[in-house]
């Protein structure tokens, strides 16, 4: 979280949509803070963060040395989701 | 103007997390604010519990529990969660994708994605099962990641 470590204030003006000022505001109602610190948080989180294709990346270069086509790993993963339905069905029954 | 709200499948989401060749722009889009991603308990843990299985940590090594966690972390975070989904729906032959269907009809979802035919059958399908899905999602279509793609295209 933003407020666990050192911060520096930093004025900057927002230019936001309806929308997104919306769920900004809901999201402030929700957790009791004021909306610069809903903002403050989610820009902290979205700049230090690791994003997905960051996060994934070590997975994909091993999908990519496998050797497998695209076609061969959805039907892999397939495989894989009928397998785990067939297992939660069989443990529920 | 609303943002279209989307539901991805299980596998869209599995293909988004190693494979991004297969995503086309379904994520982009949630990022970019092109969509809105609705989620349930029971798709993310379907995809939590598919990604953790052994026999893909065996096959992918890279693919840890923590890194899941970590995807899933951040695909939460950009979705809107709907916790409770009613059972609304069930396509007779798949009962095993109803929870797909009904988090479309419960988010009144403008589009479901997924590459699989028996998710696409109900779109064409004429049913009753399939009619009924229509008088419960009228605006609802659905369509493959390479479909959405050609819609999101300027």
């Amino acid at each position: 979280m933003a407020s666990a470590i050192p911060t520096t204030e930093t004025p900057v003006t927002l230019r936001l949509s309806d929308r997104a000022r919306a769920k900004l505001a809901e999201q402030a109602a929700n957790s009791g803070q004021d909306i610069s610190a809903v903002a403050s948080d989610l820009i902290e989180h979205a700049v230090t963060q690791p994003s997905i294709d960051e996060i994934m990346a070590p997975v994909r270069k091993q999908v990519a040395e496998s050797g497998m086509s695209d076609q061969e790993l959805d039907d892999f993963l397939r495989s894989e989701l009928e397998a785990h339905r067939r297992e939660k069905k069989a443990k529920l029954s | 103007m609303s943002v279209p709200l989307v539901v991805y499948d299980t596998m869209v989401f599995m293909q988004a997390a190693i494979n991004p060749g297969r995503r086309y722009a379904t994520f982009e889009a949630v990022e970019d604010g092109r969509l809105e991603l609705c989620a349930s308990p029971d798709l993310m843990a379907e995809v939590r519990d598919v990604l953790t299985r052994s026999s893909l940590a065996k096959r992918f090594t890279a693919l840890t529990p923590e890194r899941v966690a970590q995807f899933l972390g951040k695909a939460n975070a950009t979705a809107t969660v709907f916790s409770a989904v009613p059972r609304a729906f069930s396509w007779p032959q798949h009962p095993d994708d109803d929870h797909l269907f009904n988090l479309a009809i419960h988010a009144k979802a403008r589009y479901l994605v997924t590459w699989e035919t028996r998710i696409l059958k109900p779109a064409t399908d004429t049913t009753p099962a399939a009619e009924l899905l229509r008088q419960l999602a009228p605006d609802l279509a659905i369509i493959t990641p390479k479909q959405l793609a050609d819609l999101l295209r300027p």
